[in-house]
Parts: C-alpha cells; structure tokens; sequence
C-alpha cells in the first residue's frame, strides 16, 4: 500500500532567517501520525506546504499518490483539514457553512454531518463570527469528518479548547478513524494526547524532521540511566547519548538513545555501573531528543 | 459548487447591491424632477423633458464605475480576512475559483441593472413624451450594465493580481496618469494628448461606453 | 473501571486496558460471559488509538481470560476460581512491585515502607 503522504527533500524559504531544509517525512497509510515540535519549528508552514497552499523551492511533495502543487486541488477533494485559526467565513451561520463546504465534496454524508453538529450541540442559526473558539473548533472538526476523508490533517485542533470540548473532539476523531480506516495527520504540542493516540511520530526542530519512527519505539527507545562512576569519556558508546547530569558527588543520569540491556557491559569495562534503567514518557523524551538534536551534550552540574 | 458562491456572495454583498438598485431606481426620476426644476418654462414640455433627464448620464457612470469596484473590494476582503486558506483549502484549482468568484459578482450586477431598468419606464410612466423624441430605456440600462462590467473587471484584474496593495496600486497609476496628462499639456504635447484620449474613448477603445451622453430620452 | 488511563505512566496504553480489565474478572466485577465494550466504544470513551484497545483484547484472548468473536464483539471468558484467585495475587504483586518502584525513586527504604504499612492498613478482623 502507499504512503498516504510522501515528502523527500523539501525546502522552503521566506526571508533570510526562516526555512525548511532537506525535510523527509513518510506518513503510512492508516496510521496516526503525530506532528511534534516546539512552536516556530515549522509545522505549520510544512502542512501549508503539503497542501498546495504554499510552493516549495526544491523537493517532491505526494500525498494520497498525488504530486503536489500541481494537483492540490485533486488530493484536497479526499482531505479533511482542520487548520489552527478558525478559516470559515464568518457571515455564515452554521447550517449556511455545512451547506457551502458540501457542494464542493461529492463524498459528503448530510447524515453524519446533522449527527456531529447535535452531538456537538451547535445551532443551525450560529453565526460563525459569534461562535466561541470551541465552538469553531467543532464546526471545523465536523465539516472535515462529515466529508468521510481518507486523510485528515489537523492542525492543533485541540489547542486552547476547553477539556470538556477537548475530550468531546478527539472522541469523535478517534470514532472516525475506527470506522472510516483513515489516515490522520495530527500536528500538536500537546505531547500526551499525541501519546494516546498516535502511533507514528515525527518530530520537528529548527525547519527539519529530526526523528520519524513508531510511537512504541519513540518511548521505549529514549531512557534515563542512572550512572554510579560516570565514564568521563564517551564518544565510542553504542548508544547516542542526548544528555548527562551530575545528581550526588558519584552518581549521575544520562539519557540515552537506542539503549539495549546489553550494553551494561560498556558501562562496566570503563568501571561504571548503571544503577538502574527508566522509561521516560513522550513528553520528557521529546525535551532530551530536541536536546540532543540542537548541539553537543551538555554537561549541566 | 457555483451555486453557493453566488448565493454567498449575493449574501455578502446585499447591503452595497440594495443600495445601489434604491439609487439607479430613483436616478431617472429624481434626475426629471430636479433638472426640470431649473428650467424656464412648462415641465411637460419637450426641451424640459430632455434637460431634465440629461444629467442623469453623469450619476450613472459615477454608479457603475463604484458599482464594479464594491462588489470587488467587499468580497475579497473577506476572502482576505482569513488569509484565502479557506479558499485553497477547498479541491478545485485556484483560476477556477477565482473565475467563479468573477462570475458570481458579474451576474449579481443585473441587479442595479434591472432596478434601473424599472425605474426608467416607472419615471417614462410620469412623463407626456411627445412623439418628436424617443425614450431609451433599455439601451440606458444596458449601457450602465457594460459600464459596470468594464469598472468590475478592471477592479477584479486589480484586486487579485495585486492583493492588499491593490489600493495603493489603483492610486499610484491616478496619480501617475494625472502626472502624465499634466506634464504632457504643459510640455505642448496637446495633439498627443488628444490622439490617446480619442483611442481610448472612442470605439472600440476601452472606455468607449463611458464617451457618450447616457440619455434615457433623446431625439 | 477504566478511570485514569495515564500516558505518563510506564506501563504501556494497552497493558493498563488489559491490567484493569484482568483485575475485574479477577474480582469478579466482571463475570464470565459478560460482554466487553466494543473496540469502538472503548477506544472512543477513552480517547485512545483503536489499535491500542486491539491489542489490549488480544492480550487477553491469548491469555484466555477474553473471548473475541466475530461480529459478535467481545466477552469475558469462562474462568475457573483459582485462576481468579492467582490473578488478585497477580495484580497485587504488580501494584507493590510499582509502588516500591516509586518508593525507590523518591529514597525511601523497605523499613519505612513496612511501618507506614501497618500504620495505614486497616486492622484485620
């Protein structure tokens, strides 16, 4: 099966400080895919990219076996998109925004969409204007599920809302992809509800995809050791060392990437010995990998 | 697809369009009693008659013309005001957009046209028209539509080719052709002057449906 | 029974799912034959990815405590009471190796732990 988004070196400028450099980025097919990355990395300039908004400079761009720009338009009639400012025209009530989106996605389910708008208690009389930023969030979140889409890319769709409309908007998302076997692209940095939803990630830094790889290994792969006689030297570890911090006078924690109990015996022939091994969750993984991707290991005391 | 937008936008755009037909319906009217007013004489007579609803040609250039810019300015402006990732987001090509965007504000000029329209043969209804002169309602109607199609199309190339600086654009070349004319008379180009005028008023130049006195009645 | 499903936790999404599930059979809040909630229903309520509630069932079908039948969903299966019983022991053994692990964390040794024990548990009749 292919990709649902393929992108191979992608490059982006605007002015002399922002770009977007080699970026690569594999989005299989009925996966959720998590979009991390601190604010200014990017993420959104490459979803505008990915969609046609903007042009890119050099690179391939495919989504859904289309190459994009010069077929946008066809890829967008089977996405769903979710952007992080409210986008709809604001004149319209709801019922005259359903209405606008539907004539233009053959594929749009009346039925689904009357559904998600009772569920989402939004009246048809709303004036999108007047609505309050969840309340647009829903609206948006609606109009991308009621086109049964095969892939939906969403732009922090849950930042800034409410829990309780947070939690009613990824209930829905998570029941869609159960029932439709869609792709989903979600760019986020709300780390742990990426974590309970995605099963890909790829993380973002600096206008570059640093890291892309299931979420299983994401978290079990980053772990926290406690070191007792800290080598000083470590550059010919079989591990990638992201960081190292003294704790008491002989301790300290280092975390590591791509750690295997087997490598113990490197801590014990250079006269260490690590004391015990932690999972760290997606979030804390997420700060030692930005760490280590942004320079040399630091050495905090 | 071309239904929503056109029906969008026609919602958009009632106020400006609702406007407009209240002044083309009340322009032929209004333009008899108050330029009739200055005449010497019997209203109902024919020099009256033609005086008073000669000046109506004026205010119905004036109209098109912001007719034609409006329903531009006001529409992409809120296609702006979320920066189009709207419009970019939904599957067709941009140029097809764009042209019904083009079409829709195009058709909801009918509107002020009809309003005129009606608004010649209810004021025509008012009036005693010898039989020496010849109203022409229609051909006023359909000239004020041209005039405002031609002021529409302009303001659209305008608009979309140079975005939030279209404004700024319209007025850097005012002002560069005010500078142009002033420089040229000054500097005894007349001849010049009047050949490029001539070109662009007469037939079949660009603004040659502007040239012309805009008459409703007329010998 | 499925309140405060932590991503922060170490334990992985669908090992908690099938921990929460094992101990309610376990203690018998849920009785064999009892439907599960669908693969749909679950993964909706808990906001999770419908794979993670797969494979938490999977889990347990291959461990025989559910039994997942085409278009029919899944249910709680027939399990006899001493495995029951092995399981409560089970469960509890997990939530001390988790509690210690955490104990271990925050520096505090197995006697003060003993103590506070016999403190907190309430006199057994």
């Amino acid at each position: 099966m292919t990709d649902a988004i393929r992108i191979r070196d992608l490059a982006w400028r605007a002015g002399p400080d922002f770009a977007i450099r080699a970026l690569s980025m594999t989005v299989p097919t009925g996966s959720i895919y998590g979009f991390l990355g601190p604010n200014g990395s990017g993420k959104t300039t490459t979803i505008r990219l990915m969609l046609g908004m903007l042009p890119p400079a050099d690179g391939t761009i495919e989504v859904l076996s289309h190459a994009i720009p010069r077929f946008a338009h066809r890829a967008l009639a089977r996405i769903g998109f979710v952007p992080e400012r409210l986008h709809l025209y604001q004149s319209l009530t709801v019922d005259e925004a359903i209405r606008f989106h539907r004539a233009f996605y053959p594929t749009f389910d009346d039925a689904e969409a009357e559904r998600l708008r009772g569920r989402f208690g939004l009246r048809e009389d709303q004036v999108i204007g007047r609505l309050s930023k969840g309340e647009a969030g829903k609206l948006m979140m609606l109009l991308a599920l009621s086109q049964r889409a095969e892939l939906l890319v969403l732009d922090e769709p849950t930042d800034g809302l409410d829990p309780v409309v947070r939690r009613e908007v990824l209930a829905a998302l998570v029941e869609y992809v159960e029932s439709q076997r869609a792709t989903v692209f979600i760019s986020s940095h709300l780390v742990h509800e990426q974590e309970r939803i995605c099963d890909w990630v790829g993380v973002m830094d600096g206008g570059r995809l640093i890291a892309e790889l299931p979420m299983q290994e994401f978290r079990s792969g980053i772990k926290r050791l406690r070191v007792a006689q800290a080598p000083t030297v470590h550059d010919a570890a079989p591990f990638a060392l992201l960081s190292r911090e003294a704790v008491t006078l002989h301790d300290e924690n280092w975390v590591v990437r791509g750690w295997q109990p087997a490598m113990q015996e490197w801590f014990q022939r250079a006269g260490s010995e690590v004391r015990a091994v932690q999972d760290l969750d997606l979030e804390d993984s997420f700060v030692e990998l930005l760490r280590g991707a942004r320079g040399t290991v630091e050495e905090r005391r | 697809m071309f239904t929503q937008i056109l029906w969008t936008q026609l919602k958009w755009t009632r106020i400006p369009l609702a406007v407009l037909a209240v002044v083309t319906f009340a322009a032929p009217a209004l333009a008899w009693r108050l330029g009739a007013a200055g005449y010497q004489g019997a209203a109902s007579e024919p020099m009256a008659i033609m005086v008073g609803f000669s000046a109506i040609g004026t205010v119905l250039m004036v109209t098109a013309c912001l007719a034609g810019f409006v329903l531009v300015a006001h529409v992409w402006n809120l296609d702006a005001a979320a920066k189009h990732v709207y419009a970019l987001s939904l599957p067709l090509p941009w140029s097809r957009f764009v042209a019904m965007r083009f079409g829709a504000g195009a058709l909801s000029l009918l509107i002020p046209t009809l309003a005129l329209w009606l608004g010649s043969l209810f004021a025509l209804m008012m009036v005693q028209v010898p039989p020496t002169l010849h109203t022409y309602a229609g051909t006023l109607a359909l000239r004020f539509l041209l005039g405002a199609l031609l002021a529409y199309a302009l303001s659209f190339l305008l608009q979309y080719v140079a975005g939030r600086r279209a404004s700024a654009v319209l007025l850097v070349l005012l002002l560069s052709g005010v500078v142009v004319t002033f420089v040229l008379s000054v500097l005894g180009y007349t001849r010049l002057l009047d050949t490029i005028g001539h070109a662009i008023v007469e037939w079949p130049g660009p603004l040659a449906v502007f040239a012309r006195d805009w008459k409703l009645v007329d010998v | 029974m499925f309140t405060g499903i932590d991503s922060r936790s170490p334990t992985p999404l669908y090992a908690q799912i099938a921990d929460r599930i094992r101990v309610a059979v376990a203690s018998g809040e849920l009785t064999p034959g009892e439907g599960l909630p669908s693969v749909r229903a679950l993964a909706t309520r808990l906001r999770v990815n419908p794979a993670t509630v797969v494979q938490a069932y999977r889990d347990l079908e291959r461990d025989g405590i559910v039994e997942m039948r085409q278009g029919a969903g899944s249910f709680v299966g027939d399990v006899p009471a001493e495995a029951r019983a092995r399981e409560r022991t089970a469960a509890a053994r997990r939530f001390v190796r988790q509690m210690l692990t955490e104990a271990a964390r925050l520096g505090l040794a197995p006697a003060d732990l003993r103590v506070a024990l016999d403190r907190e548990l309430p006199e057994s009749k």
